[in-house]
């Protein structure tokens, strides 16, 4: 009888924390299970995985959530290292570049994003010429892979204001 | 013909626009660093072990079938 229960017990709390643990994706980018879905993450192994693709780019986010109740992204990047104040212009960058591209693989009107670290999280508004502006890097990459030297070694940060729509986020 | 388009990686791009020379020329990466991240990513939304559980179901049956003083 005790055996039993005990056995019984234990199923119910494996299907039970296997049921939780997308729940622990949400709870690492601050989103509520009951706002939004979560569409494809390569965090952990409760999710399905799915690949982003636009304009000539590829990539998959760590996490991808869509709202429940308005056309709206967002992409979740998690960082293992700690904030220390500072985001990396690496981190912002591909961010960004995974909110533009879900934005136009779903459809979207608006996309969102946050970057969790270990011990703090920072939110990323999209911003359309910032996008726009690492796609078009793209020629510019393959000529310096050509090259076996940097076309321009002038980091985007330093051409153009990165931060306008990002005044909160400091850059190491 | 039709042309293939080439897709590019996108942690490969936002590395270039972070700094192109890194990407040109990469130096070694750290190798602790990278295991140390990737196994942060795995462990979160991981779900339980299935293995674990079928051992404690294990050692439960088997110390009901000894009769241990937890079962009388």
């Amino acid at each position: 009888m005790i055996v039993g229960i005990v056995l019984l017990l234990l199923v119910a709390a494996y299907f039970f924390r296997k049921r939780q643990a997308p729940n622990d994706i949400f709870g690492k980018f601050g989103l509520s299970p009951g706002a939004f879905t979560l569409v494809s993450s390569d965090l952990g192994d409760s999710a399905p995985r799915k690949m982003l693709r636009g304009s000539g780019v590829a990539g998959e986010p760590d996490a991808l959530f869509s709202a429940k109740a308005a056309r709206k992204v967002v992409v979740g990047e998690f960082k293992s290292r700690k904030f220390k104040g500072f985001v990396r212009p690496y981190e912002f960058f591909q961010t960004i570049l995974y909110m533009g591209m879900a934005k136009q693989t779903h459809g979207a009107h608006d996309a969102h994003g946050v970057i969790a670290y270990a011990d703090a999280r920072v939110q990323v508004y999209f911003d359309q010429a910032v996008f726009d502006a690492i796609v078009d890097l793209r020629g510019e990459m393959f000529s310096s892979f050509k090259e076996r030297k940097p076309i321009n070694a002038k980091p985007l940060q330093k051409r153009m204001n990165v931060l306008s729509l990002n005044r909160h986020v400091r850059f190491e | 013909m039709t042309r293939k388009s080439t897709s590019i990686a996108a942690s490969k791009l936002a590395m270039y626009a972070a700094d192109p020379a890194s990407v040109i020329n990469p130096k070694k990466m750290n190798k602790a660093a990278l295991r140390y991240g990737t196994r942060a990513h795995s462990k979160i939304g991981k779900g339980p072990s299935l293995v674990l559980y079928i051992i404690i179901a294990l050692t439960v049956l088997f110390l009901a079938f000894k009769g241990g003083a937890l079962w009388k």
